[in-house]
Formats: C-alpha cells, sequence, structure tokens
C-alpha cells in the first residue's frame, strides 16, 4: 500500500532518468508550496529542513513545523475519515481540540499531529482506513447509512454469540480508534516522569487574562503555577495580527507584540512557575489538576484554581459543513501566523461579526484571494473594518447564511443564501467560518464551578459573583466569560487573581481597595 | 459524498440523527447523551454541545437556559495511559 514515489522512480528508471523523474516530483512539491515568504508585519525562520511520511508519501517540512503544518504547506486537504461513516476530514481546529487530526505517529495511535513537532524520518498513518486517507474503501457506510440508525450498535451483532469474536475484529477496524503499538508489547516502555507541585494559586491558560491574574497573584506573593497548553504564553494574542483596542495599556500595538510583552513580563516573577506546552487534562482527587507536559505528567496541587480557559470557534451546521478545508477562523490565524502557511488560495470567510472582516484582511495581508465574506449580521456600516475590506473589492454577503458546501473530498464551493431569497454560489478551497464562540469550561466544570447557559454568549459558561469567584476555591476570567476586548480580559484577569490571593490572607488594605476599584470597572465595562 | 449536517464530528451524528432521538423520546440532554453518544467522544464536547444545546431547544420549544449541562469527564484531550501510569509523583517547590 505504501507508495514512496520517489524511490519508486529511482527503482523504475535508468540513474539518468530517475533522477530527472525525481526533480520533476520536487519541482511539482514547489508549485504546490502554501509557505508564505513575504507577510507585511511578520518573519518566519525557516532554516533546517527535514522530512517525513504520511500515508506512504514523502514530505518536507522545516524544523519547528508541526507535522500539520508541513501537511497544509504541501496542499494536503484530507488527512483522516470520520469513525462511522468514514466521510473525508481535515483540518478544523489546528489547536488539538477537535477529532480530526488524529494518525498514528511512529506506531503510536491516536496522535494529533497538528499539534506533533515533525522530527526526521516520522512515519504518519492515517487510522481505520482501508487504503489511505484519500481512497478508503470503507467510504461506501457513507452510502449505507440507512442500515445504521444511531443506537443500531445496542441491538445488532448481539446474536449469535459465537460471531462476535469476529464482529468485535471488525468494528474495531472500521469504527475504532487506532491500533495498538504492537511492536512496544513486552518491551517496558520507558517511564514518564512526575511531578507533584505545590502552589497557591494554579492558573489554567496563559492568555491574557490568564497572564494577568498570575502576574497580580505572583506580585501579593503567591506561589503561581501557570499551565498553558502553547509553546509559548500568550494564547490567542499570539497568532493576531490585528491592532489591540485603544482602551488598554497596550494601544497602538499588535496583538502578537502584546503577547511577548505580556510573557516577558510574567518570566521575571520568580514565584510563577510555567508550564507550558502543558495540557490541563483534568481536575482529580484530592483536588489535584493533572497536566500532560512534554516530558510527563504535571501534578498540581493548588489551594485556589483559576480558569482562564478561553474558547473555541463554534461549528456552524449546513450541509456538508465537514468536509476538507472549512476551518476555523482561529484555525487560519494559527496557520497563517505561527507557522507562515497559506490555509489556502481561495477563501472564503462566514462571520457574525467584525472578527470576519479582521481575519478576511488577514487573509489579503497572506497573499490568499478573499472571493468572499458572508455575513449572518444585517448590516455592518458601523463596523471601523468594513473599509478595509470594501477597498480591497471583496464581495460582502450580509443578512446571509451558507447552506451548503460541496466537493470531492475537498471544498470546492459553498452557496449561500440572503433574506430576500436570492442564493449565490461562491467558489473557495477554504472556508473560515466565525460564527460564535463556545466557552471551554470542562475543568471549571470539574472543579465543582456551576455551569449555566449566558444568553448573551448563546453559550454555557461558568457562573461567577462580581470579585470572579466562581465556588469556595475557584476563580473565573476572561474570554471564557465572553470577555471582549482585550483590555476588559487585562483587567477581569488581574481581579481575579487579586481576589484569589485575598482569599488567601494575603495582600494588605491597598490591595483591597484595588480590588473594588477593579470590580467597579469591570461591572461597568461589561453593562457598556 | 452523501450530503449531511454534521453536529458531532467525533460520532458521526447528523442534525436528522439528533431530531430522530429527540422524536423517540430521547429528548433529555443527558439522555440523548447516552442514546446517540453526543458529547462523549474524543473532543468531549468542544465542538458539539452548543449546538446541541440550541437544538434541543428549538426542537422542544424551550428556552436553551432550562436545558440540563451533561458532566464532561477527563481527560480532556486524548492522554497516553503510560502517562498517567508514570509512578510516584516526586516532590518539587
Amino acid at each position: 500500500m505504501s507508495c514512496d514515489k520517489t524511490r519508486f522512480a529511482r527503482q523504475i528508471y535508468s540513474n539518468e532518468q530517475g533522477r530527472r523523474a525525481e526533480n520533476l516530483l520536487r519541482l511539482g512539491k514547489c508549485l504546490k508550496d502554501q509557505r508564505i515568504y513575504d507577510h507585511p508585519y511578520l518573519k518566519f525562520n525557516r532554516e533546517r529542513k527535514t522530512h517525513f511520511k504520511f500515508d506512504g508519501n514523502e514530505y518536507d517540512a522545516y524544523e519547528g513545523e508541526t507535522v500539520g503544518a508541513a501537511l497544509v504547506a504541501a496542499g494536503v486537504k484530507t488527512i483522516s475519515r470520520s469513525a462511522k461513516y468514514h466521510r473525508p476530514r481535515g483540518f478544523l481546529c489546528f489547536m488539538g481540540r477537535c477529532p480530526n487530526c488524529m494518525a498514528e505517529v511512529n506506531g503510536v495511535p491516536n496522535v494529533r499531529i497538528c499539534r506533533e513537532k515533525v522530527s526526521q524520518e516520522m512515519i504518519v498513518r492515517t487510522q481505520n482506513v482501508f487504503l489511505n486517507s484519500r481512497v478508503d474503501l470503507y467510504s461506501v457506510l457513507d452510502k449505507l447509512d440507512f442500515a445504521f440508525p444511531v443506537g443500531f450498535q445496542y441491538k445488532r451483532f448481539i446474536r449469535p454469540r459465537s460471531l462476535w469474536p469476529f464482529y468485535e475484529r471488525m468494528i474495531r477496524s472500521v469504527a475504532g480508534i487506532g491500533r495498538l503499538p504492537m511492536q512496544l508489547q513486552g518491551q517496558r516502555a520507558k517511564p514518564f516522569h512526575t511531578r507533584l507541585v505545590e502552589a497557591d494559586i494554579a492558573v489554567v491558560g496563559g492568555g491574557p487574562a490568564g497572564i494577568s491574574a498570575a502576574i497580580a497573584g505572583a506580585e501579593m506573593g503567591a506561589r503561581v503555577a501557570l499551565v498553558d497548553e502553547g509553546n509559548q504564553l500568550g494564547g490567542h494574542l499570539r497568532w493576531n495580527t490585528d491592532m489591540v483596542d485603544s482602551r488598554s495599556e497596550f494601544a497602538g500595538m499588535r496583538a502578537f507584540q502584546v503577547a511577548k510583552k505580556l510573557a516577558d513580563h510574567a518570566v521575571t516573577f520568580s514565584n510563577i512557575s510555567i508550564f507550558a506546552p502543558a495540557i490541563a487534562i483534568g481536575v482529580f482527587s484530592e483536588g489535584i489538576l493533572a497536566a500532560e507536559s512534554s516530558d510527563g505528567l504535571v501534578e498540581i496541587k493548588p489551594k485556589r484554581y483559576l480558569f482562564a480557559t478561553g474558547c473555541t470557534d463554534r461549528l456552524p451546521i449546513f450541509e456538508n459543513n465537514d468536509l476538507p478545508g472549512i476551518i476555523t477562523k482561529t484555525s487560519a490565524q494559527i496557520l497563517m501566523h505561527l507557522y507562515g502557511i497559506k490555509p489556502g488560495n481561495e477563501a472564503a470567510v462566514y462571520c457574525s461579526s467584525d472578527e470576519g472582516f479582521v481575519l478576511a484582511s488577514q487573509l489579503l495581508d497572506a497573499a490568499v484571494r478573499v472571493n468572499a465574506v458572508v455575513d449572518e449580521r444585517k448590516d455592518a456600516s458601523q463596523s471601523k473594518m468594513l473599509d478595509t475590506v470594501v477597498s480591497k473589492d471583496v464581495p460582502i454577503y450580509f443578512n446571509s447564511k451558507v447552506f451548503r458546501a460541496s466537493g470531492r473530498n475537498r471544498l470546492n464551493s459553498i452557496e449561500t443564501s440572503g433574506e430576500d431569497g436570492q442564493e449565490h454560489e461562491i467558489r473557495c478551497d477554504v472556508l473560515c467560518f466565525a460564527v460564535g464562540r463556545q466557552p471551554v469550561c470542562e475543568l471549571a466544570q470539574q472543579a465543582g464551578c456551576e455551569l449555566k447557559y449566558d444568553p448573551a454568549l448563546e453559550s454555557a459558561t461558568a457562573i461567577h459573583d462580581e470579585h470572579m469567584r466562581s465556588n469556595l476555591e475557584s476563580y473565573v476570567a476572561g474570554e471564557m466569560l465572553g470577555t471582549q476586548p482585550l483590555s476588559m480580559m487585562l483587567l477581569e484577569g488581574r481581579l481575579a487573581g487579586l481576589s484569589a490571593a485575598l482569599s488567601l490572607g494575603l495582600g494588605d488594605s491597598a490591595r483591597l481597595r484595588e480590588q473594588a476599584d477593579l470590580t467597579t470597572d469591570v461591572s461597568r465595562n461589561r453593562r457598556s | 459524498m452523501k450530503p449531511k449536517k454534521v453536529v458531532c464530528l467525533c460520532e458521526d451524528l447528523t442534525k436528522e440523527d439528533l431530531e430522530d432521538a429527540v422524536e423517540n423520546g430521547f429528548g433529555d440532554l443527558e439522555l440523548l447523551k447516552r442514546f446517540t453518544g453526543v458529547c462523549t467522544g474524543p473532543c468531549q464536547g468542544k465542538f458539539c454541545l452548543t449546538n446541541v444545546i440550541q437544538l434541543l431547544s428549538e426542537m422542544k420549544s424551550t428556552r436553551p437556559e432550562l436545558i440540563s449541562i451533561p458532566a464532561l469527564r477527563p481527560p480532556f484531550r486524548p492522554t497516553r495511559l503510560a502517562l498517567l501510569a508514570g509512578g510516584a509523583a516526586e516532590e518539587q517547590i
């Protein structure tokens, strides 16, 4: 099944012809290269090249790139198949949250390749497919969906009992998630390191609110453990090139510069221990917050939790909304601004706020053609960003919804309908959506915070009082509460950090006064 | 590819699947979760929870505030078992 084209070419031709065929293949790869070499605000360091194999084909990558980034750079769209119907799937969130990019890396199943750094001679394979991700014979199940209604697994395959082992093997191969690494069996795997860290405040999320909270706590003498999934601190600011809002202390700077500044400030505190990249995976017994870092497990035993876990983009529901090429806004920004890779060549943006216009202008900065901005709002003439997009001749469809995406194994076009029933077909190979957010509050929920549906945010988030306290031991802040813009996130973070430290008996009367001032600021800003 | 409106990417649940399940009496989010597997895949509801709450409130014509939010279980990301079986913790700090 593996078809290493380059080696294949070398084998069947004589040396001279083989070399020529190899060169042609290399030229083809260069033409398809999606990397950005010229960007108005960013510079990308690409030094040493390395290569890896995905489904038998060899791909080039630069050191520091993830497998996912290198695949997008090579123009690969379909990277996996869905669990039940084996529909083609591509990268969606690019931050290790969606189920689409799980693949087998060097024999280890369910590795999220959008986060996994490329190493020399890495072998990546799609899991649970018959052939490979592009041609999967199991995808016939998509057409036979009438035979597999929801809940069928409870009734079928039970009788006759004797056939169960056969069924089991079949089901595991079609609908399982990966195979156990057989070659590792019997070998003693290298034991992972487990560290126990005691802290006063554990801050989860190293975005603006998290950093600002950690700094507030540390200033008052609390021992703070700051956990973030990114390689550096800064959260969503790291992959945004937009100017930050003018009310914050960082007015006039671009978001990624603010991220750097905040991260540099956090590092100067000796009582903040930073764990990044480390993914908080749960709150376990005795109040231990477990985080997976690159060298092992970190167990943090804090007196107070502070969650500033942010948001994910919400998936819009329309026909074929899972086609490869339909990606979140965040994903497009991460690809363009962290890795310097164009998410596609002809883009469409589907939005319900100004974020869509910001994204459209960022796509234009990266030399991606923007064929349309589809806006769910009736009117955005108030928007400051509108002119930037209009001046670049990007058609904007107001009061419209995307109702269908079409394409075979990759996005080809979308269809939109306006309020007057007018339908448009827009050609694009990538659709970036920014239609609402969903707070990440699993950890807060586990720590005992009550979740409640917030009509303004149109999603569930943690309840909290005016001091950002959610329950006796937990504080929340930042975008996970739907907070925007940056100045508010920083304020909320500071208030939460301050309140958490005060509740531990740290600080003096001056801090209490600051808390009162911040509380009025935050509630006044929230009302406006 | 058959046209489908996918709500849950992990378990390949379409809007129609959820509507059928609600019609068959699995109208509570906890029941729906157990019957269809929504919010139980590798993403643990990160991409479906909000959509499911809104779909449910539309189908049952209730306010979304009244729909109970299911418990999301750890680990929140796929984690290696070897990591959890890493042995006794060493004290630090």
